[in-house]
């Protein structure tokens, strides 16, 4: 935005804020004028102005200088070394060891010798802060001090300073950390999980006296040059938490958990309950990093969020995998450092080891093992070669996990879907060369899909909304696994693509695209050539498009699909035609039909080939060409593949079919709309049949036909039918959409024109002033629907003599009209009728000639010759002509469309009785 | 540091409209501000109740000799202290979302508080760096938020430091947060 722009908003924005409701928008609506961007600007600050009062955005900044003062601190250099030489309680401290965010660990000896091996002294860097932490601190310090083990370095005591900061006395242990200890002895893989099973047995030992370590890393984790462990710091990470939970102050101060971030589990960082589980996986990591030697997860160079991110989500490779794929001469060095050769490292991890580091790594505790117990119990079973725990416990986890959680009826078809994907990562693990067999599991998945697709679809209203929590649950499940699948492109992509329309079904249509995206960039991998699943992934996407209306895009998608179809040939399935089939159907949606009629035709001859004759997908395929063809105004086109459909469908489908219905229902206004009222009127009461017989007498769907037989009654002068038509789909529609929804505008328009036909004009005002009240509030003022009543509003007038009045509301059909029609269509030639018939009235014959002239033109145009709304238009044209003194021109016209309305409404229609008049003016003025 | 009489001098050239005794001042009051924020958020890093607010006063008081001065004097001083503070929180910050965890493995980390901190040291940035796209449209708006949040000052105080009606400052203010607001969670 530049200044001159800012400034006009600014300006705008000013006013408005002291305007309310409808001023504030008829303000901008005035202001902005035509300049959509202006507007949109003007709105937009206009909004985030209210949204950042409601959010008090900017007010409540407590937090910010709060924060990064605790931040400013961590610049601070603690002058720890001021305690060397200092006496802490009975203990003198002679030397720093070193310091780190928890606090400073100094050596110290106790001043009066009572014990005199050395010991380390922890001072906390924070203090206390109230009474009850610090009686809490001593308890807990109990609790550690009763630990006994050999691989656990003691806590011998503990208390507070004199300035208030806790500290702690424990066993000093000289030795450096298990790993650097494993790597400077050069010891091999069993030398290293005998090791590793030590520091197990230590927090086993922690874990059934109920301390969980919690802050377990390699700098915890030491190797005294006996060759001892000994895991230090117990529990001294929950030892320093706070623990009235009603402080949220302390909490967010002090209550920081000292973690190392490559160490930190999942639920660590999300303050979740922290168990026995939370050490399993710390285990895990260490374990991973003896055996592999370098840690599962790629942090560096990468920010806290970052890293964050990757604890949460990411999982981890296995280990065999993730050697295997360091640089040869890293694998070199790590071998050389474990005494064998990358081969072998290799072979040994592969298998029970990388089962049982995963599961030891799982991002849910409750996957993991539950404790160091069991961890230490899978390595034995290892090392006895017995099956582990581990192994078999990743197919299930793969496969049976969910089925287990969700008891819906879904789910039995949710654990085939699983099951499959569990059994393609399983073929995944074990053999991953036999691609054919894959290929076949993918064909199963395939099928089971199709059917839980199906469930989906919607029109089992007791299948749950997906908005249900294990559903969606379920599904973001299926999608994880099918993330997981790394081996088998091909299975992956198919699997997505059916997730994709699981979605799509669900009506998550943005969901649904990644997925497919996702299928469509695998299998541009996979396949060179064109290939069916490509097209698949097009398709469906071009679905979801239209779906939201992004219907540019949704054409380009199909026709990208359409293309690869296309150059595959023929294939005995429904996909080719559906896609033609759904393209036109698109472009009948944005109203090109001429577009649509090709693509019709084309679906039409595909399955022609690929159905046998008089197969139910030929009747539907034919149905919607007809429609196409109907729309376009090829009328006697679209009426012979109508009766094709209906004879197919009827065969095929029954009386008692919706689809067949729809036909019969369209052929029904197709023949009114050629004037062939008598044909249409038996259609019309068979489709009305049908439709009761499927749907019940009250159903929405019977609306439609119930109105058409409304609009035949009237053209066919039986009033009395006509309204009580009308009255019953009122009545209909105000049951099932309310009293003043778009369809009770409509039938009440409809209705009205009745009365104005009978001649009831104050019955038919009325209608027209709710309809019009009713289709501005959906619509708009200037909703298409909005044209008939106004038109017919202005005819009321017309009747009554009250011109201006008429030629206002025609004024206002024009308007509507241009905006949504082009000239050339019916509804043109109508108001262009009741223009003739208004300058009759006022006596300017030369407009209502020029009026007339137009409607007959267009007319002419779209109707065939015989119907009666041209022949209406013609007498009035005779009419005018008459009265210019052209006989001869009159007298034909009249002459030539007297029958056309004669016929169906008789010989006291008024525009025929009228007519007749001046035919016998004329012959008696010759 | 100077002396208290220098400064208030400086302050009394800056009330009748001397360009050269801001520039003088800005960065006396700005390094007196990071010194005292420095020294006192770590003395006193616990007490959560020490905000910026205090600081800024504090500085105040060091610094000027207020029997010589009335309360609008005061008022541009606070304004110019909420500058300084904002260029120090965000200096601040852009130090921490530069700092990556390299070679140099820190043992223990507050995660916590350093997560935190590093969310709210880019949101700091991503609102300094729309503030100075406000300033290029609308200088005074931008001003308005500067002294009002990062200078915590009130709007009778932002009122008289800008020499505008309370009016003006309530409406510049609720503006701007709405143009900020647009900017940043859009």
């Amino acid at each position: 935005m530049d200044q001159q722009k800012w400034k006009k908003v600014n300006e705008i924005v000013d006013t408005a804020l002291e305007l309310k409701g409808q001023q504030r928008d008829t303000f901008i609506e005035k202001k902005c004028k035509d300049d959509e961007a202006l507007k949109s600007e003007v709105t937009r600050l206009l909004e985030s102005i209210e949204q950042s009062g409601t959010e008090g955005f900017l007010e409540n900044t407590k937090d910010f200088p709060g924060h990064l003062a605790a931040d400013f601190s961590k610049e601070e250099q603690e002058s720890a070394s001021s305690l060397v030489g200092k006496t802490i309680d009975q203990y003198t401290i002679t030397k720093l060891i070193g310091h780190g965010g928890m606090g400073s660990v100094f050596l110290a000896e106790r001043a009066d010798e009572a014990y005199n091996r050395p010991i380390a002294l922890k001072v906390m860097r924070r203090g206390m802060d109230t009474p009850s932490n610090v009686a809490r601190f001593e308890r807990e310090r109990n609790i550690l001090a009763n630990l006994d083990h050999p691989n656990i370095a003691r806590l011998l005591d503990g208390g507070v300073t004199e300035a208030g900061l806790p500290y702690l006395v424990m066993e000093y242990v000289e030795g450096i950390s298990l790993l650097d200890y494993c790597d400077s002895k050069k010891l091999n893989i069993d030398k290293r999980l005998s090791l590793f099973k030590e520091v197990c047995q230590a927090v086993k030992h922690a874990h059934t006296n109920a301390t969980i370590h919690r802050d377990l890393k390699p700098s915890n984790i030491l190797v005294t040059d006996e060759g001892n462990v000994k895991v230090l710091d117990f529990g001294i990470a929950k030892l320093l938490e706070p623990e009235d939970p009603e402080s949220t102050l302390l909490q967010t101060r002090t209550g920081a958990r000292m973690l190392t971030l490559g160490y930190a589990a999942p639920e660590q960082l999300e303050s979740k309950a922290i168990t026995t589980a939370t050490d399993s996986y710390t285990l895990g990591i260490l374990l991973y990093e003896l055996l592999v030697g370098v840690h599962p997860f790629d942090m560096d160079d990468k920010d806290l969020t970052q890293i964050e991110q990757i604890i949460r989500s990411k999982e981890p490779s296995l280990p065999s995998n993730k050697f295997s794929n360091l640089p040869t001469e890293t694998q070199k060095k790590l071998a050389r450092k474990r005494n064998t050769t990358a081969a072998a490292i290799l072979k040994l991890l592969s298998g029970d080891l990388d089962a049982i580091v995963i599961k030891a790594l799982r991002k849910e505790p409750e996957s993991r093992y539950s404790s160091a117990e069991q961890l230490l119990e899978d390595l034995q079973r290892r090392e006895q070669n017995l099956p582990v725990i581990a192994r078999e416990d990743t197919f299930r986890y793969n496969s049976s996990k969910f089925i287990r959680r969700h008891k819906t009826g879904i789910s039995v078809a949710a654990g085939f879907l699983l099951l499959i994907i569990g059994f393609t990562v399983f073929y995944t693990w074990q053999i991953t060369e036999e691609r054919n067999k894959a290929r076949i599991e993918a064909q199963k998945a395939e099928e089971v899909t199709e059917f839980l697709t199906r469930i989906f679809e919607g029109s089992n209203p007791s299948v749950p909304k997906s908005d249900s929590i294990p559903v969606r649950h379920f599904l973001e499940t299926g999608v994880k696994r099918i993330n997981e699948i790394e081996e088998q492109p091909e299975v992956k992509a198919a699997l997505m693509t059916t997730m994709g329309r699981v979605y799509s079904n669900l009506g998550q249509y943005e969901r649904s695209d990644t997925l497919h995206e996702e299928a469509l960039k695998l299998s541009k991998k996979i396949y060179k050539d064109p290939h069916e699943d490509l097209a698949k992934s097009y398709v469906m996407m071009a679905v979801n498009e239209k779906e939201l209306d992004n219907f540019a895009a949704a054409e380009s998608l199909y026709k990208k699909g359409i293309n690869i179809l296309e150059k595959l040939g023929n294939r005995p399935d429904s996909l080719y035609s559906s896609s033609l089939s759904n393209l036109a159907l698109l472009y009948e949606e944005i109203g090109e039909h001429q577009k649509a009629i090709p693509f019709h035709k084309k679906a039409v001859a595909l399955d022609k080939k690929n159905y046998p004759e008089g197969h139910e997908k030929i009747g539907i395929s034919l149905n919607h060409l007809a429609v196409a063809q109907d729309k376009n105004g090829n009328f006697q086109k679209a009426l012979k593949n109508y009766e094709k459909a209906l004879k197919i469908l009827k065969n095929q489908l029954g009386n008692d079919h919706q689809r067949t219905a729809i036909t019969t229902h369209n052929i029904a206004i197709l023949y009114r709309n050629l004037g062939m009222i008598d044909r249409a009127m038996p259609m019309m009461k068979e489709a009305l049949k049908m439709k009761k017989a499927i749907y019940g007498n009250e159903h929405i769907v019977v609306v439609s036909s119930l109105a058409g037989m409304g609009h035949l009654y009237r053209e066919t002068g039986q009033i009395e039918k006509s309204i009580s038509s009308f009255k019953k789909t009122l009545d209909i529609v105000s049951n099932t959409h309310g009293d003043s929804s778009m369809y009770s505008g409509i039938m009440m328009f409809s209705l009205g024109a009745t009365y104005l036909q009978d001649g009831s004009f104050s019955k038919a005002e009325q209608l027209f002033r709710k309809s019009i009240h009713i289709l501005e509030r959906v619509l708009g003022p200037e909703g298409s629907y909005l044209a008939i009543p106004k038109h017919m509003l202005g005819k009321v007038f017309l009747k009554q003599e009250k011109l201006s009045e008429a030629q206002n509301e025609f004024r206002e059909t024009k308007s509507i009209l241009i905006k949504h029609y082009e000239t050339s269509h019916p509804y043109y030639a109508g108001l262009m009728k009741s223009l003739g018939r208004l300058k009759i009235a006022q006596d300017s014959l030369q407009k209502a000639h020029f009026y007339l002239n137009k409607s007959i033109e267009v007319f002419e145009q779209k109707l065939p010759d015989n119907h009666w709304k041209l022949a209406e238009s013609r007498l009035l044209f005779g009419k005018v002509l008459y009265h210019q003194g052209n006989y001869d021109e009159s007298r034909q016209l009249l002459q030539q469309s007297i029958p056309n309305i004669q016929k169906f409404r008789g010989d006291d229609d008024p525009y025929v009785k009228s007519s007749r008049e001046i035919l016998n003016l004329i012959s008696s003025a010759e | 540091m100077r002396e208290k009489s220098e400064i208030t001098g400086l302050l009394i050239k800056i009330r009748d409209g001397s360009q050269e005794a801001y520039e003088q001042l800005f960065p006396l009051v700005y390094s007196e501000l990071k010194r005292l924020a420095y020294g006192k958020l770590q003395k006193e890093r616990d007490d959560i109740t020490y905000t910026e607010t205090a600081l800024v006063h504090e500085v105040y008081l060091k610094m000027v000799d207020q029997t010589t001065l009335n309360a609008n004097d005061k008022n541009h001083f606070m304004a110019i202290a909420a500058r300084c503070m904002r260029q120090i929180l965000v200096d601040h910050a852009r130090k921490k979302t530069a700092e990556k965890r390299g070679g140099d493995k820190q043992d223990v980390t507050y995660i916590d508080e350093l997560l935190k901190a590093r969310h709210e040291a880019k949101e700091l940035i991503d609102l300094d760096e729309e503030l100075a796209k406000l300033a290029e449209l609308d200088e005074r708006m931008a001003q308005v938020v500067t002294l009002r949040f990062f200078g915590q000052m009130t709007v009778d105080a932002t009122a008289d430091a800008l020499g505008v009606s309370e009016r003006t400052i309530k409406r510049d203010w609720a503006k701007a947060r709405g143009w900020l607001y647009k900017e940043l969670k859009n």
